[in-house]
């Protein structure tokens, strides 16, 4: 018996029930070994019930780190089980859990398919979850590098996150911070038919992009907006893609003059935006 | 490294003592440096339960400051899994324990989160019981010791169930054996572990090593009913089961190297945890008493 195997089974079942119930019922679609599977089967169904909150707590820790997408994705769902109990039902929870990978950048992944299906609304809530998924991922990569200002290779150093969004992105999260500010003020408000909610700005035709970029600061996180220049050189090694440090100026020097893209990628190492590599 | 005899007659006899959590005091439970004051002779160690994450607190530093004995109880290490027991956990640990001069770390032994070690997937989860499971958390706890230089003492966890053929006694003693450790034994944690499993509360404890128990925890349990299944909820209330205290005297009669029993209760009212106070002193003073 594989007591990992066993261990990240048992957390399955925790959060979701028709897993919990297809280690009996339905063992073939578990995909579990048959050993864990035994294993799994001697617990008691019932004392997998025995903390009914278990499930609201976590998604309580998740919605408080995704609070815009979680909040705009309630607005439009209009549906807490269409959230918790589908991510915690969702092929991205059972992947993390299988894959000991982090549960929030699961639970972004899992707003943005169901978006994709049509169940959150308009195309502005995505780019609320993609931002805030930057910055989950951001504070889980960072880590310190050692300075090298005269490598030939560069890319983005761990924890700086690069993403491009629709212009009102970050009005959109404003918007779904007001409204959590508000309830906060008299939270029984939200059972009322006619309490206020959530409104996205207006989205004109000519809305245009932002370059963002969220970079560790101390213990925590900032995010910048890049201008034109800024985003020549960061936006090709978004996705921590390594480049030669040529390579990446002649790119970027063909949008803003090659001195100007050499003296910024050299800054960018200084301030350990980028790393060196070799 | 050194025998296990010899690392366990260095460790001071700390006496009955009171566990606590970041900001634990400071949201409702129990003060300690208050409640020593008040119940003079009671409370003799603080058993500091932390995470990387929240470090040390204002109440434990006042109880260090003041010259007080602690130990370290981590609340987010896999034992379970070694690639958890790693170099930045193992390092940020004991400068914790540094930090507030534990005498030893201690803390369940199983899963303390799911996944990587991140916020919202806290979870305590007790091993499988398997030989294999306890030959990983063996080897975790002698990293925790080659690395730290502290004595890690491994506890056997709550549950509502528990997976795998072992007894849980037999589990940890395994564990101690391949590891040469001492143990933490939970007597409410055990005694939930015997009412599962339909046993008596002192089955397997023939087998146990309790030459090799440092420490003792007692705390409160109330007996729940999901859906029809028995159940207890470690829930930390200010009188234990009558099966703790019966383990824990048949345990006190045959530990001889037991330095510290720490009561659970640090939620609940001062006055109400007062009368376990003095039945855990009467049984097991503390040095200066003794």
């Amino acid at each position: 018996m594989n007591h990992h195997s066993v261990q990240r089974g048992i957390v399955r079942m925790l959060f979701d029930p028709a897993f919990a119930a297809a280690v009996h019922e339905a063992p073939a679609s578990t995909g579990l070994a048959p050993e864990t599977l035994a294993a799994l089967r001697t617990i008691d169904p019932r004392a997998l019930r025995a903390d009914p909150l278990r499930r609201r707590r976590t998604f309580g820790a998740l919605a408080g780190e995704l609070k815009a997408s979680t909040t705009l994705g309630l607005a439009e769902s209009r549906s807490l089980a269409a959230l918790e109990a589908g991510f915690f039902g969702s092929p991205e929870f059972h992947a993390s859990i299988e894959e000991r990978t982090p549960m929030a950048l699961a639970f972004g992944r899992f707003l943005l398919a169901l978006h994709a299906r049509g169940a959150l609304g308009p195309p502005a809530v995505a780019d609320v979850i993609r931002f805030e998924l930057m910055q989950a991922r951001a504070r889980r990569e960072a880590r310190p590098i050692e300075k090298r200002p005269a490598a030939r290779v560069v890319r983005l150093a761990p924890g700086c996150v690069f993403g491009r969004f629709a212009a009102d992105v970050l009005a959109c999260v404003q918007r779904a911070e007001q409204y959590l500010f508000e309830l906060s003020l008299l939270p029984q408000m939200a059972l009322a038919d006619d309490a206020p909610r959530p409104v996205l700005p207006d989205r004109p035709e000519d809305l245009g992009t932002v370059a963002l970029i969220a970079v560790p600061v101390g213990a925590g996180l900032t995010v910048v907006t890049l201008d034109d220049e800024l985003a020549a050189v960061i936006e090709p090694l978004a996705g921590g893609r390594p480049a030669d440090r040529r390579v990446l100026v002649a790119e970027a020097g063909a949008a803003i003059g090659r001195a100007r893209a050499a003296e910024i990628v050299a800054e960018l190492v200084e301030d350990e935006i980028l790393e060196g590599l070799a | 490294m050194e025998p296990l005899e010899k690392r366990l007659a260095r460790l001071p006899r700390l006496g009955v003592g009171i566990p606590t959590e970041p900001d634990g005091a400071r949201t409702g439970g129990i003060d300690a440096i208050a409640f020593r004051d008040e119940h003079p002779g009671l409370v003799h160690f603080l058993e500091y339960g932390s995470d990387l994450f929240r470090g040390v607190d204002e109440h434990a530093r006042r109880w260090t400051a003041a010259g007080l004995p602690t130990t370290y109880h981590f609340l987010d290490v896999n034992l379970e899994e070694r690639e958890d027991v790693d170099d930045e956990w193992l390092a940020g640990t004991a400068a914790l324990a540094r930090e507030i001069g534990a005498a030893w770390l201690c803390g369940d032994a199983g899963l303390w989160h799911f996944g990587p070690r991140d916020r919202g997937q806290q979870i305590l989860l007790p091993p499988v019981l398997t030989r294999e499971s306890a030959i990983e958390v063996a080897e975790g706890v002698r990293r925790v010791e080659e690395v730290t230089g502290f004595v890690c003492l491994p506890e056997n966890p709550p549950s509502h169930f528990y997976v795998g053929d072992m007894h849980i006694l037999d589990y940890f003693a395994e564990v101690s054996a391949r590891a040469s450790c001492g143990l933490l034994l939970d007597c409410a944690h055990l005694a939930i572990f015997q009412r599962l499993r339909g046993l008596p509360p002192l089955a397997a404890l023939d087998g146990f090593p309790l030459d090799r128990v440092v420490e003792l925890h007692v705390a409160g349990g109330t007996p729940i009913d999901v859906e029809g299944l028995a159940l207890v909820e470690d829930d930390h209330s200010p009188e234990p089961l009558a099966d703790t205290f019966e383990i824990l005297d048949h345990v006190l009669a045959r530990a001889p190297n037991l330095k510290a029993i720490i009561f659970e209760c640090e939620k609940n009212s001062p006055a109400s945890v007062v009368p376990v106070f003095t039945a855990l002193n009467e049984r097991f003073p503390s040095e200066a008493a003794k």
